[in-house]
C-alpha cells in the first residue's frame, strides 16, 4: 500500500513528517466464507475456499474442508466438485465452454452461497502498440497517484492492447501483464468497453505499468462478465485503500450471494507478446 | 402572497409606532486610520436600549423626542459619551481612539461588556484580529480559520488544517464570505494556511446557530469576514517576514477623508528555501509557492452614498519542471453601494463575483481541471422604525456555472479526453428579519428566508436505473429549469435577561444548502468538485435548535456560557462503495441519500480584559448518519464525529512590549474504518471490513507557544518579533494510519502511523508604519 501523497509533499516541504509502526487494537470479525471460483475455457472448473481470519495473526491452517461445492452448466445436471487438496475443489466433468452459463452452489455451515457466471467468446488481440511521451514524470504506482522513488528519472511508456470489441454487446475484460515471464501483481487491470471506438478497444493501464526497454511483455486478455469486472475493479480499491483519491474502505462487492467474499468467474483468454522499445512521442507525427 | 401581505402589515405597524420619534445615525470609525468599526455599541443610558454598528460602521437608533445620553463603546477603544437634545433627526459621526495598553486592568470600558448577555445572538463569536495576530500557530502564520477551531463547537478537520467542522456539519457546510463574496476553497498549501491575510482584515463573525435570515446557502455555519477599507487619514503600511511567507500591505487616502485604498500581497517562498539548501533535493525549475493579493478602494461620495470595490486573487502553484504541475486558486470581486434613503432606511447593494479553479498538468500535452464560477446580486435594506425594532429585508440572486472536470491529453481531438458537461444553476433568496426588544428584559430576532434554487440548462440530463445505467436523456435549453427546489427557512432567536449577570437564550434555524462538494476526504482537498442540487443530489436541509445559559462574573470581566444544541439533517449524501469522484460522468447516480443528526454541549469561559486573558472551551458532541446502502443501513458515526474537544488559550502580557500566549488542544480522534480481518485473493492480502467508521484514531493533543515582542516605537514606525513553537512537547499525533506488509517480518501485517509535524519552530518579524 502506498502512503498518501500529502505526506510525501510535506516531507519535501518541511522535513518533519514521519512514519512509525504502532499497535492498533483490531477486532476479530466472525469468520466469513471466501470463494475463488474459476472456469477457464477448456479447463476444469476449479473452486478454492477459505475463511477470513484475524487481521494481524492470520490463521492460514484453517481449512474449509467440509463444504459441498456444486457446479451446473446451463440447465445441465449439477456436478459435485472433488476436493483435491484441503479447501481446493475441482470438477472432473465440467470444462469451460464458450457461450455457456455456469451456476455455482456452495453448502457450508448450513448456509447456501450461490453465483452465476457466463463464459464469453475468446478475445481477439489485434496488436500491442507503444507510445512514450516526451516529457512525463514517472508516476510509480498510479493506484496511489503518489510520486514514486523514480520521480523524474524516466519517461513513461504507455503500452496499448488493441482488441476486437463486439459493438453489439456489453463486454468486460481483465488484462494480465507478464514482464519477462513474471506476472505483475498487486493490482487488477480491468476495463469495460465504454471507451471502445467502433469495434476496437484500445486499453492501457495508464502511465503506470512500467516496462523497461528490452523487456518482453506478454499481455493476456480475459473476457469476463460484468459482475466479475466490478469485483476486480473494487478489489483494486481495497488493495490501495490509502491512496489520495480512494474512497472510504469497503469490501469489494462479490458476485456470490449471502455475504460470501471473493468471486466466481467463467472466462476465456488470449495472449500476445512484444518487446518494449522507447520511441519518444513527437506531437504531430503520431506516436504509434 | 401571504409573505407580501405579512410584510405590509408589519411595515405599517412599525411605521405607526414611529411617530414622535427621531433617529440618530452616523458612522463609527477609528480616529487614527478612519477604518470602520464593526460591532461597536451605542447605548442610551436612560433606556435599556442600544444598537451596534453594522458591517459598514454605520449605526442608527430611533429615540423619543427629548434629552438622551449616548455612550459609544468598542473593545480596545476609549468610550465616548454624547448628550443630545433630540428635536429632529440627527447625524453623529464618532471617531474613537484606541485605549492605551498601559491602562490595562484599570478601566477600559471596552465594548458593552455585557454584550454577550444583551444580544439575542447565541452560538456566535466575533474574532478580534489583534488577538489572532499574537496566537501561536503553525509556521508563524496568524490565521483566522485556525483560531476559529479553538472555539466550542468548531473542530479542526485534520492536523494543521484550515478545514473545520461546525456542530457536526461537513467541511463544505460552512459559508465563508470575504466582503460578501463566497470563498469556495479557503486554503493554501493543501490546507495548512488559509487564504485570509490577517493584515487586511477588519472583522470576523462566526455563526454556528441562530443564524439570521440574511445569511443562507450553507447548512452549518457562516464565517463573515470583512476587509479593511484602507486608512483614510494618512499613508500607512505593514509588512511581515515569516518562515514560509512574507507580506506587505499599503494603504492610504486618495482624497483625504473621502477616498482611500488598501493593497496587500503575500507570497510564500518554500521554493526559494528549498533551492538554497546545499542538498540537491529538488531539480531546477521547480515552482512551489502560493500568493494572495487583496485590494480595496472606497469612496464616500457624500453623506448618503458610499461605494466600495474590493477583490481577492490567490493561487497555489506547484510544478516540477515541465513534467507536472498543479495550481488552484480563488478570485473574488465585490462592488458595493451604501445608500441612505432616509435617516431610518439604509441600503446596501452588492454585485459579487467569485470563482474557484483547479488544474493539474502532465507534461505539455495533458491537463485536468475543474471549477465553479458564481455571480451574485444582493440588496439588503436595514430599516430602523423605532427604538425597539431593526428590520432587514432583502434578496440575493445567484448564477452558478460548474465545471465538474475535464481531462485532455494531446493536442488534437483524436487523443484521449474526458470532458464532463458543464452544469448551470440559478438561485433567488428573499428574506425578512426583525430584531425586536419586546420588553426591557426580553428580546427576539425572528425572520424568514425563502430560497429558490434550480439547476438549469443548457445541457442533457440523464435518468439512471438502479444499476446506474442511463434509461433516459432530456435536453434542456439555456435557462430552462431542470428541477426547482423551494424552501422556506424560518429563523428565530430569543433572549431573556434573567438578572444583570445572567441571560437565557434559545434559537431555532433551518438552513438549506444547494451547493455540494463531492469528496471522500474529511478536510477538503484542492481537487474537491462542486455540484448543484440535482434530481439525484438533494438539497441538504438542517434544522437546529439550541438553548444557552450565559453568565457574566466580576463585573463582566469573565464571560461564561453553556449551550446545548440538536441538529437534524436531511439528505446527507455519501457515495456507493467504490465511487470514483474524479471525472465521473455518472457521479450523481452513485450518490446515496440518508439522514444525520448531531447533538452536543458546549462550554465556554472567557476572560477578555487585563494582563491575563484567554479562554477555555469544551465540546461534548455526537454526530451520526444513517444512509441506506452504507454500513448495512445502520447508523454510524460521521468521519468528523468528535466526542471531546477541549481548547485552552492563554495570553499573558508581561509589560507593554512583551507578551506570551499559549494554546493547548485535546480532542478525540476521528472515526475511521479499519479492517477487522483479512483474507487472500490470488495470494494478495485483502482487508475485511465489518463496519463503517467503527474505529477511532488516537486522541490528539498539542501545545503551542508564542512570545511576542514589540520593539521600541520610532515615530510611526513600529516593529515586532514573534517566536513560535508548534507542538512544543513534540507529540507524535496521528495524521493517518495505514496497514502494510511488515518489512521486518514479511508475511505479517502492521499498522503504520503517519505524523505530519513534530515540533516546529518559527520566527516572524512584522513592521508597520
Amino acid at each position: 500500500m502506498k502512503k498518501p501523497v500529502l505526506h510525501v509533499i510535506i516531507t519535501v516541504l518541511f522535513f518533519t513528517a514521519c512514519e512509525r509502526v504502532i499497535d492498533v487494537d483490531l477486532n476479530v470479525a466472525a469468520a466469513a466464507l471466501v470463494v475463488e471460483g474459476r472456469i477457464l475455457k477448456d479447463a476444469p472448473a476449479f473452486v478454492e475456499l477459505h475463511e477470513t481470519s484475524s487481521y494481524f495473526t492470520p490463521d492460514t491452517q484453517r481449512c474449509v474442508c467440509s463444504a459441498l461445492v456444486l457446479i451446473r452448466e446451463n440447465d445441465g445436471p449439477a456436478d459435485t466438485l472433488e476436493q483435491i487438496a484441503p479447501g481446493k475443489f475441482r470438477s472432473n466433468i465440467i470444462y469451460g465452454k464458450e457461450g455457456s452459463n455456469y451456476t455455482l452452489e456452495i453448502l457450508y455451515r448450513d448456509q447456501v452461497f450461490s453465483a452465476e457466471s457466463f463464459l464469453g467468446p475468446e478475445p481477439q488481440i489485434y496488436s500491442l502498440t507503444q507510445r512514450t511521451f516526451a516529457s512525463f514524470g514517472d508516476f510509480g504506482d498510479s493506484s496511489s497517484f503518489g510520486f514514486g522513488d523514480g520521480l523524474l528519472d524516466s519517461l513513461p511508456s504507455f503500452l496499448f492492447t488493441n482488441i476486437y470489441d463486439d459493438p453489439d454487446t456489453e463486454n468486460y475484460y481483465r488484462f494480465e501483464y507478464y514482464v519477462n515471464g513474471e506476472m505483475r501483481t498487486g493490482r487488477y487491470f480491468v476495463s469495460d468497453d465504454e471507451n471502445a471506438e467502433e469495434d476496437t478497444l484500445k486499453y492501457s493501464p495508464g502511465p503506470t505499468a512500467l516496462f523497461d526497454p528490452g523487456d518482453t511483455v506478454t499481455v493476456c486478455v480475459y473476457a469476463i462478465d460484468s459482475g466479475v469486472h466490478d469485483y476486480f475493479d473494487m478489489l483494486n480499491d481495497a488493495l490501495s485503500s490509502n491512496s489520495f483519491f480512494s474512497s472510504t474502505p469497503y469490501n469489494p462487492h462479490s458476485n456470490i450471494s449471502n455475504g460470501a467474499l471473493g468471486y466466481f468467474s467463467a472466462m476465456s483468454s488470449a495472449c500476445l507478446s512484444t518487446v518494449i522499445v522507447f520511441t519518444p512521442f513527437i506531437p504531430g507525427i503520431g506516436g504509434q | 402572497m401571504f409573505f407580501k401581505r405579512a410584510l405590509f402589515v408589519l411595515m405599517t405597524a412599525l411605521c405607526l409606532q414611529a411617530q414622535n420619534t427621531y433617529s440618530v445615525r452616523g458612522s463609527i470609525t477609528d480616529a487614527e486610520s478612519g477604518e470602520d468599526l464593526i460591532g461597536a455599541a451605542v447605548s442610551i443610558s436612560d433606556l435599556s436600549q442600544g444598537a451596534f454598528s453594522n458591517s459598514y460602521g454605520f449605526y442608527s437608533v430611533t429615540l423619543p423626542r427629548g434629552v438622551h445620553t449616548l455612550v459609544y463603546s468598542f473593545i480596545g477603544y476609549e468610550s465616548q459619551t454624547k448628550t443630545i437634545d433630540l428635536q429632529e433627526n440627527m447625524r453623529i459621526d464618532i471617531e474613537m481612539r484606541s485605549a492605551p495598553i498601559s491602562l490595562g486592568e484599570v478601566t477600559v470600558s471596552a465594548e458593552r461588556e455585557d454584550q454577550a448577555l444583551t444580544s439575542t445572538r447565541m452560538s456566535v463569536a466575533k474574532l478580534d484580529i489583534q488577538d489572532i495576530s499574537v496566537m501561536p500557530v503553525l509556521f508563524g502564520e496568524a490565521d483566522i480559520l485556525k483560531t476559529l477551531q479553538l472555539l466550542p463547537g468548531i473542530s479542526t478537520a485534520s492536523e494543521g488544517s484550515t478545514g473545520f467542522n461546525v456542530r457536526g456539519g461537513a467541511n463544505d457546510e460552512n459559508l465563508i464570505l470575504l466582503d460578501e463574496a463566497t470563498v469556495y476553497s479557503p486554503s493554501h498549501l493543501l490546507g495548512f494556511v488559509s487564504v485570509f491575510n490577517s493584515d487586511v482584515l477588519n472583522d470576523v463573525m462566526v455563526y454556528k446557530g441562530g443564524i439570521p435570515a440574511y445569511y443562507g446557502g450553507r447548512s452549518s455555519s457562516v464565517i463573515d469576514v470583512q476587509m479593511n477599507n484602507g486608512n483614510s487619514k494618512h499613508f500607512a503600511g505593514k509588512a511581515g517576514i515569516g518562515l514560509i511567507s512574507s507580506r506587505l500591505t499599503l494603504e492610504g487616502p486618495i482624497i483625504p477623508e473621502k477616498m482611500s485604498f488598501i493593497l496587500s500581497g503575500r507570497r510564500s517562498y518554500a521554493d526559494f528555501i528549498v533551492k538554497s539548501l546545499p542538498i540537491d533535493l529538488i531539480p531546477e525549475n521547480t515552482q512551489l509557492y502560493f500568493y494572495d493579493f487583496n485590494a480595496k478602494i472606497n469612496y464616500r461620495i457624500n453623506d448618503n452614498n458610499r461605494i466600495f470595490l474590493s477583490g481577492y486573487f490567490g493561487e497555489d502553484i506547484f510544478g516540477f519542471r515541465d513534467i507536472l504541475g498543479t495550481s488552484w486558486g480563488n478570485n473574488t470581486g465585490t462592488l458595493r453601494w451604501n445608500h441612505f434613503f432616509s435617516e431610518r432606511l439604509f441600503s446596501n447593494l452588492s454585485l459579487i463575483y467569485s470563482n474557484y479553479q483547479y488544474g493539474f498538468r502532465l507534461g505539455e500535452d495533458a491537463y485536468m481541471s475543474s471549477g465553479i464560477v458564481n455571480y451574485s446580486l444582493k440588496e439588503d435594506l436595514s430599516f430602523y422604525p423605532n427604538p425597539n425594532n431593526t428590520l432587514r429585508i432583502g434578496f440575493q440572486a445567484n448564477s452558478y456555472t460548474f465545471d465538474p472536470g475535464k481531462l485532455i491529453t494531446g493536442a488534437d481531438s483524436s487523443d484521449f479526453r474526458i470532458v464532463l458537461d458543464e452544469r448551470y444553476a440559478s438561485e433567488l433568496a428573499v428574506y425578512v428579519s426583525n430584531e425586536q426588544q419586546i420588553t426591557p428584559l426580553f428580546a427576539a430576532e425572528y425572520g424568514l428566508r425563502l430560497s429558490a434554487f434550480a439547476q438549469t440548462g443548457p445541457g442533457t440530463i440523464y435518468t439512471y436505473d438502479e444499476e446506474n445505467m442511463i434509461t433516459d436523456s432530456l435536453s434542456y435549453e439555456r435557462g430552462e429549469i431542470v428541477i426547482p427546489y423551494i424552501h422556506p427557512e424560518p429563523r428565530l432567536a430569543l433572549n431573556y435577561r434573567l438578572t444583570d449577570q445572567i441571560s437565557l437564550k434559545a434559537s431555532y434555524n433551518r438552513m438549506t444548502q444547494n451547493l455540494h462538494i463531492l469528496s471522500n476526504s474529511t478536510s477538503g482537498q484542492v481537487t474537491d468538485i462542486w455540484l448543484p442540487s440535482t434530481q439525484y443530489i438533494k438539497p441538504l436541509i438542517t434544522d437546529q435548535i439550541a438553548v444557552g445559559y450565559f453568565h457574566n462574573f466580576s463585573a463582566n470581566r469573565i464571560e461564561t456560557s453553556l449551550e446545548l444544541y440538536y441538529k437534524g439533517i436531511k439528505n446527507v449524501a455519501d457515495f456507493e462503495d467504490g465511487t470514483n469522484i474524479m471525472l465521473n460522468e455518472k457521479i450523481e447516480a452513485q450518490v446515496l441519500i440518508g439522514k444525520g443528526r448531531s447533538y452536543g454541549l458546549e462550554f465556554y469561559i472567557k476572560k477578555q480584559l487585563g494582563d491575563l486573558s484567554g479562554w477555555i472551551s469544551y465540546t461534548l458532541a455526537r454526530t451520526e448518519q444513517t444512509i441506506p446502502g452504507i454500513n448495512n443501513d445502520e447508523c454510524y458515526p460521521a468521519k468528523y464525529d468528535r466526542t471531546h474537544d477541549f481548547s485552552i488559550v492563554v495570553n499573558y502580557r508581561f509589560n507593554e512590549r512583551l507578551s506570551f500566549s499559549g494554546t493547548w488542544v485535546y480532542y478525540t480522534g476521528n472515526a475511521v474504518t479499519f479492517p477487522s480481518g483479512q483474507y487472500l485473493i490470488d495470494d494478495e492480502v485483502v482487508p475485511y471490513y465489518t463496519e463503517r467508521n467503527g474505529y477511532r484514531m488516537p486522541d490528539y493533543h498539542r501545545l503551542d507557544l508564542n512570545l511576542h515582542l514589540d520593539n521600541r516605537k520610532r515615530g510611526r514606525f513600529t516593529s515586532s518579533w514573534d517566536f513560535s513553537i508548534y507542538n512544543a512537547y513534540n507529540r507524535y499525533n496521528a495524521y493517518s494510519i495505514y496497514f502494510r506488509e511488515s518489512e521486518e517480518l514479511p508475511g505479517t501485517r502492521e499498522a503504520v502511523q503517519v505524523t505530519l509535524f513534530g515540533i516546529v519552530l518559527s520566527i516572524s518579524y512584522n513592521i508597520s508604519f
